[in-house]
């Protein structure tokens, strides 16, 4: 395919994209209703389909979502609202979502550098908490059961920087030119068999970037040397965005 | 169920049939009074007559746009004070900032959220 024909692809993929979302919202709000009762009580086993289809249409519906945020932060058109947030609520809160699912594999969440009062940093808080949020999703998807994550927020000269730290599968020599790359899964995740989009380090490492942050990652044992396996995934934040952001 | 909808005029502008479908069912089982276009330049002459207690506009609409209805909604006297949600399936950020600077109350998605949160939003802004 030449250059035009990707291009023109590309648009009509967009395009699609749109559109497939009204049948997709139709299928969610139908299957709520079923779920919520609204058409009466559901048997067990119409209950558990109902909320299988709901939730697989529900990753549709997701899957749409990035492949349209990706779009926006490669070609433009991605709007920050910028406030004065406590950078510790972001993290926090964060982290009380995703305690469940980290419980489910016994994995632990550990704090650490997380002291004192918390910096405040200029950022678009629902975009950073995602960014956040994708990082700390990782971390504890490719973590095995009864492992660690740790968490550190250190307050530097202009910039906080967040890393998260897990005991998981590592990041192959091979990949780690292409991890953040739009659609790129990694030979370790495909292995162990975790589900992803490919496009959620793509969007969280371009959005850092618009606040004028950086995000990066290590592996433990190859660029730490480090015994345990995993990684460590970091990004900084601008304590003040002026004259930061593209 | 509840009736949290009971006495409030809730009028939607919508031209997707089977969603408008299920919208009309969610509302009326709360006890909304129910008015509908599946237009915009039905939907602003509706609003206009009808003053709603609340209006919920789709964005891309035959003929007028969403946008176009917010805005004659909005300009009038008679009904600028009417809450606006509007709905769509664009989450674009741009149309989120246009359609506060004229004069929105909320941006909700399709796809992100469920009939009952539909009902809560309404039930907050009126």
């Amino acid at each position: 395919m030449n250059k035009d024909h990707l291009n023109r692809v590309d648009a009509d993929f967009l395009v699609v994209a749109h559109q497939i979302q009204a049948p997709l919202s139709a299928v969610k709000w139908t299957l709520s209703m079923l779920v919520n009762g609204d058409e009466g009580a559901l048997t067990e086993g119409q209950l558990t389909l109902a909320k299988k289809a709901f939730s697989s249409n529900d990753r549709a519906i997701h899957l749409i979502e990035e492949v349209l945020s990706a779009n926006r932060l490669q070609y433009g058109g991605e709007i920050l609202s910028f406030s004065w947030i406590p950078i510790f609520d972001i993290i926090q809160n964060t982290i009380s979502e995703l305690s469940n699912t980290a419980k489910e594999k016994d994995i632990k969440i550990i704090i650490s550098d997380f002291k004192g009062e918390s910096p405040l940093v200029e950022v678009d808080r629902e975009k950073i908490r995602d960014a956040f949020e994708n990082v700390l999703e990782n971390a504890i998807k490719y973590t095995p059961q009864g492992g660690k994550v740790t968490i550190s927020v250190v307050r530097e000269e202009s910039d906080v920087l967040i890393s998260v730290e897990d005991t998981g599968i590592g990041i192959t020599e091979d990949d780690e030119y292409k991890i953040f790359n739009k659609f790129f899964r990694g030979s370790n995740a495909k292995l162990n068999g975790t589900s992803g989009t490919g496009l959620g380090l793509f969007i969280a490492r371009g959005v850092v970037e618009k606040h004028g942050g950086k995000m990066w990652f290590e592996d433990k044992k190859r660029d730490l040397h480090m015994d345990e396996s995993g990684v460590r995934f970091s990004f900084t934040v601008p304590l003040n965005r002026q004259g930061k952001v593209l | 169920m509840d009736e949290k909808l009971k006495g409030k005029k809730i009028m939607w502008v919508e031209d997707d049939q089977f969603l408008s479908g299920i919208i009309a069912q969610k509302l009326a089982a709360h006890g909304g009074t129910l008015l509908h276009a599946s237009n915009g330049e039905d939907g602003l002459a509706m609003a206009q007559k009808e003053k709603p207690d609340v209006l919920i506009l789709d964005i891309l609409l035959p003929g007028m746009s969403g946008f176009d209805v917010l805005e004659g909604v909005k300009t009038n006297p008679s009904t600028k004070d009417i809450p606006v949600i509007m709905f769509s399936n664009l989450g674009d950020p741009a149309d989120m900032k246009k359609a506060k600077e004229l004069g929105a109350t909320k941006f909700l998605m399709k796809a992100t959220i469920i009939p009952e949160e539909l009902v809560s939003e309404i039930l907050s802004v009126l």
